[in-house]
């Protein structure tokens, strides 16, 4: 019996080793391979990636490849955003010596772990999603980019820059309440900086909360009666939904305004009705009333593919918001990454790179793309947009501040 | 399978198996060798777990946090202090097992449910502090930069090490270690960590101490997770969080559960399947989880030994190769003549919440005597045998011991003072087998420490060898030398008791407490345990028997006391309790009627 079992399964992992050792593939191709949490608890950023990258492939080789020569999606591997098996992933991908471009895992944690390696190796590496600045610039936003590795994530020093101009011009007793992670911390003292340099202000009060923390009643009393006129938040959504209920029963009406996880389910589920009138950054792509050129094509393509899934929202007209940060994003990194090889003529790491150096205003879903030797991110300030729930009807919707 | 496995067992071949599994590797891909090295690091973290679950009996949900101080340790040395990578293993395990000595502290007050909750919170406390001590950590945005094969950034001694090196230094690490265990398991102190594990209080009766035990396994435990962590920094080349947190522990037990807990080749089992199975699974793409736990499920139904049930043979805990070895049996000074009493219990008193169990009991024993202890049910003789042996604490009375009082001193050092005990309802190691079980007495007799036993050398194999002929002449007094190497566990209940008796016997005590040892004997059986009571009186020690079976007690026993309800009513030789009437009235007259109970 047990033996019946454990044959097969032992068959199974050979016949795996085998099928890794050789891997032979069509010739003729430009190959790239990508892992990502394609399964798991945050599979809603990893599938969406994949389907990203999956119809801009379809899109170039519809239009004939790249140069004539097709794409083809190589190697996809799962890591479910777990470090261990990004960095096993990540290995089998650099192993693989055909690929051409690599696209990195779905979150920062696993991309931090892979992204020395994918460094060493040189070839062009995009990073679709994962906020975190140094992953980019290791020394610091000012100084030199890591030279392969380009980034399509909505980067935290971007937000903050644009929430904290946005406060600054329209407040002037500023509150911030933050989580006290390296993310939250250093957020906070970027909205400060920001503030300073715009209205030479200083925030009444800075207070900070441990994540999942059930009751923020004491720090929100404190910023109450310091006066704040606003509450500027950084964290997730479902510790802003907190901060929202223990804001109104204090009966602290000032105005909430957060970063994206202002605009992500768990607060709205968490917050309920409470939510109109809360802000929250954004990219902006999803929320004007006529999408951009680009926009639309994915839009039109994803509905078609997909249908109006959970990725697309509630809305059969237009996708919500979110989907800038869970699939558009991914699209755009690969039409960038097919753009560099285009235009490099050939498939050296090197000259990829310095092709997509020389990409400038490339409309994309996203952004309007411009990069160069110093700056190896895709999204700037003028691609964020700042949000609001507002009331339409009996439902609660998200729009474009117009203020 | 079990032929192979057995096979594979044999030193040498593990060692050819070993050389081959490095020699294959190195000549493989970049991305096999590093899932190759992830399988070694596993099997250290399986290891990990085996000695405190599987050995131990103690279960841990928090190896992470273990695994993790190793891990950062070993990377911030490495990094910022440019340890060379051998004196920084060294230290991560240190810096984990000082970890393990301090929980071990707090863990050894709580049992199963709390004991898992209570590793359960270490776990996400050290989860915390690497999340918040950015200073240290790096915080939620992780440690870069580690020395690592992988980026060639590694060198020791000036030696670039590639990730092919480093898959060497690990696999020499790994299988040091696992020979290490093996040996360990296989002396005392493995033997040790399973009677704790299997019951506290027959550990105690032959001078384990329970608290010293636990804590020494938490302590080697938290260092080869230490020294796991140390392996696991250089071969990522960055730390974050996450790489800690629950799943990290859960998965450590998983491996060792699966891979078959207390056994050293299940956790080269379960640290392969668990590391290899999540790849292969990604063919399930959005089902793979269901597969996984589908797998954990179905393992547990259809192998309940885990893996090693399978492919091994069971595991043993005795050095039996070394038993040829030449060496003295240890001389055992004949008892001096005494001058003061052995044994002196006064004016005991034990009162359980108002029930008075004990009430003013005084007795006496001399050396070379052997003084039977009799009473009906919940007279308090059982109450008075624990009294001595130190497993209750009396209300009121004095316990001298060679003119010690020992009333309040604890179980384990009643008994390393000489005083050894068997329980009314047999308490072995089941899956012991006889001989292993009977070594168990000889405990508190050994003099070689911890390294001794790893590293087997010779003063440890001769100290085993003199203690394993000692048990084959007590099990040939026994008449259970034919069944040596039978588990005990699968024997009947007869063997099981003459069983405990030797190993009182083997632990050369002064005095010796019986707790109804001829109950369920047949009358071969009877033979054998009066042969060795004799014995053990010609050997001048003290015996207390507690016992309902007069005719056996006849010709063997030299003066009575009579308990009824904790108080006595008779006190002298067998023939004066017969004629005794409140003897008759208490006991006596049912006697007869009632069958030998257990």
């Amino acid at each position: 019996m047990m033996r019946k079992l454990f044959a097969p399964l032992l068959g199974v992992a050979a016949a795996g080793l085998l099928a890794l050792a050789g891997a032979a593939q069509a010739q003729g191709t430009i190959k790239i391979g990508m892992t990502s949490a394609l399964t798991g608890p945050y599979n809603e950023f990893g599938e969406g990636n994949r389907r990203g990258v999956e119809l801009a492939i379809e899109k170039w080789n519809k239009a004939g490849g790249i140069n004539g020569q097709k794409i083809e999606f190589a190697m996809l591997l799962d890591d479910q955003l777990i470090p261990d098996r990004a960095v096993q992933n990540m290995r089998r991908i650099l192993d693989n010596k055909e690929l051409v471009g690599i696209i990195g895992p779905a979150g920062s944690g696993p991309t931090l772990a892979v992204i020395d390696m994918a460094v060493a190796d040189g070839r062009p590496y995009i990073n679709p999603t994962a906020q975190t600045p140094s992953i980019i610039y290791p020394q610091g936003t000012d100084k030199a980019p890591r030279k392969n590795v380009f980034s399509f994530a909505l980067q935290n020093d971007v937000e903050t820059n644009v929430l904290g101009s946005y406060v600054a011009k329209r407040f002037k007793k500023i509150g911030i309440i933050h989580e006290s992670t390296a993310y939250g911390t250093t957020a906070a003292g970027l909205i400060r900086k920001e503030i300073k340099k715009d209205a030479n202000l200083e925030p009444v009060g800075v207070e900070g909360y441990n994540q999942r923390a059930q009751d923020m009643t004491a720090q929100l009393a404190k910023l109450q009666r310091d006066g704040a006129d606003v509450v500027v938040c950084v964290g997730l959504g479902a510790d802003l939904a907190v901060i929202r209920r223990n804001m109104s029963r204090l009966n602290f009406t000032v105005p909430l305004i957060g970063t994206n996880g202002a605009l992500s389910l768990p607060y709205q589920e968490g917050a309920g009705e409470l939510v109109l009138g809360t802000k929250g950054t954004m990219v902006g792509s999803f929320g004007h009333e006529t999408l951009n050129p680009a926009a639309k094509e994915f839009a039109d393509a994803y509905r078609a593919k997909y249908g109006t899934d959970r990725w697309w929202g509630n809305d059969p007209a237009r996708p919500q918001v979110f989907l800038a940060l869970s699939g558009a994003n991914a699209y755009d990194a690969a039409n960038l990454l097919f753009e560099g090889i285009r235009r490099a003529k050939s498939n050296d790491s090197q000259k990829i790179v310095q092709a997509i150096e020389s990409i400038k205003s490339y409309q994309g879903v996203n952004a309007l793309y411009s990069f160069s030797a110093q700056r190896h991110h895709g999204i700037g300030e003028d691609g964020i947009g700042v949000f609001e729930y507002v009331k339409a009807g009996d439902k609660i919707k998200l729009t474009l501040s117009k203020d | 399978m079990k032929t192979v496995g057995t096979f594979l067992s044999r030193p040498w071949a593990v060692l050819v198996a070993t050389v081959a599994f490095g020699a294959a590797m190195s000549l493989a891909s970049g991305a096999t060798i590093q899932v190759a090295t992830f399988f070694l690091i596993n099997v250290l973290l399986a290891h990990s777990v085996n000695l405190l679950t599987g050995f131990a009996g103690q279960i841990s949900l928090g190896h992470a946090g273990f695994f993790g101080v190793g891990a950062y340790g070993c990377a911030l040395l490495m990094r910022d202090y440019g340890v060379p990578l051998p004196l920084a293993l060294a230290a991560a395990a240190a810096l984990s097992s000082i970890v393990g000595y301090l929980l071990s502290f707090p863990a050894g007050r709580v049992r199963e449910f709390y004991l898992a909750m209570m590793t359960l919170g270490f776990g996400m406390i050290f989860y915390e502090i690497a999340k918040e001590w950015t200073s240290a950590t790096g915080g939620v945005m992780g440690l870069s930069g580690v020395p690592s094969p992988t980026l060639r950034t590694l060198s020791m001694f000036g030696v670039a090490i590639g990730p092919a090196a480093y898959l060497w230094i690990v696999l020499a690490i790994v299988a040091a270690t696992t020979a290490l265990l093996r040996n360990l398991i296989r002396s005392h102190f493995g033997r040790a960590y399973f009677a704790v594990h299997m019951s506290e209080l027959a550990a105690g009766s032959v001078g384990i101490s329970e608290a010293a035990t636990k804590r020494s396994a938490y302590t080697l435990s938290a260092a080869l997770a230490g020294l796991a962590g140390g392996c696991y920094a250089p071969l990522v080349g960055y730390l974050g969080p996450d790489s800690f947190a629950l799943t990290r522990s859960v998965e450590a037990l998983v491996m060792a559960i699966v891979g078959g807990l207390g056994s050293l080749p299940g956790q080269v089992l379960g640290a392969a399947l668990f590391t290899y199975l999540p790849e292969r699974l990604q063919a399930f793409a959005e089902y793979q989880f269901m597969a996984y736990g589908a797998i954990l499920a179905v393992s547990f139904l259809v192998l309940p030994k885990g893996l090693a049930g399978v492919f091994t043979a069971p595991p043993r805990f005795a050095k039996i190769h070394a038993a040829a070895l030449p060496s003295p049996l240890p001389v055992r000074e004949p008892l001096p003549v005494a001058d003061s009493p052995l044994l002196q219990a006064e004016k005991i008193t034990m009162n359980f919440a108002g029930l008075l169990a004990l009430d003013n009991v005084s007795l006496q024993l001399e050396r070379g005597r052997v003084l039977a202890l009799v009473g009906p049910n919940g007279s308090g003789k059982s109450t008075l045998i624990n009294v001595i042996s130190g497993v209750y604490r009396p209300t009121m009375g004095r316990v001298l011991f060679k003119g010690d009082d020992i009333a309040r001193r604890k179980a384990h050092e009643v008994s390393r003072r000489g005083i050894i005990r068997t329980f009314q309802d047999p308490r072995n190691v089941p899956h012991f087998t006889v001989r292993e079980n009977v070594l168990l007495g000889a405990h508190r007799l050994y003099r070689h420490g911890l390294w001794g036993a790893a590293s087997n050398s010779r003063i440890a194999l001769r100290e085993e060898a003199a203690f394993l002929r000692q048990v084959d002449e007590m099990l040939q007094l026994a008449g259970l030398a034919e069944l040596a190497d039978w588990v005990l566990g699968d024997l009947p209940y007869g063997t099981q008791r003459l069983a405990e008796v030797a190993r009182a016997a083997v632990s050369d005590p002064e005095l010796i407490l019986l707790d109804e040892p001829a109950a369920g004997l047949s009358e071969t059986e009877l033979e054998k345990l009066g042969v060795m009571i004799r014995q053990l009186r010609e050997r001048r020690l003290g015996i207390v028997l507690v016992e309902h079976h007069m005719d056996f007690l006849n010709d063997l026993v030299d003066g009575v006391v009579v308990l009824d309800s904790g108080k006595v009513i008779y006190r002298g030789d067998m023939e004066g309790m017969r004629r005794d009437p409140e003897v008759a009235a208490a006991y006596l007259g049912i006697a007869e009627e009632e069958p030998a109970h257990a």
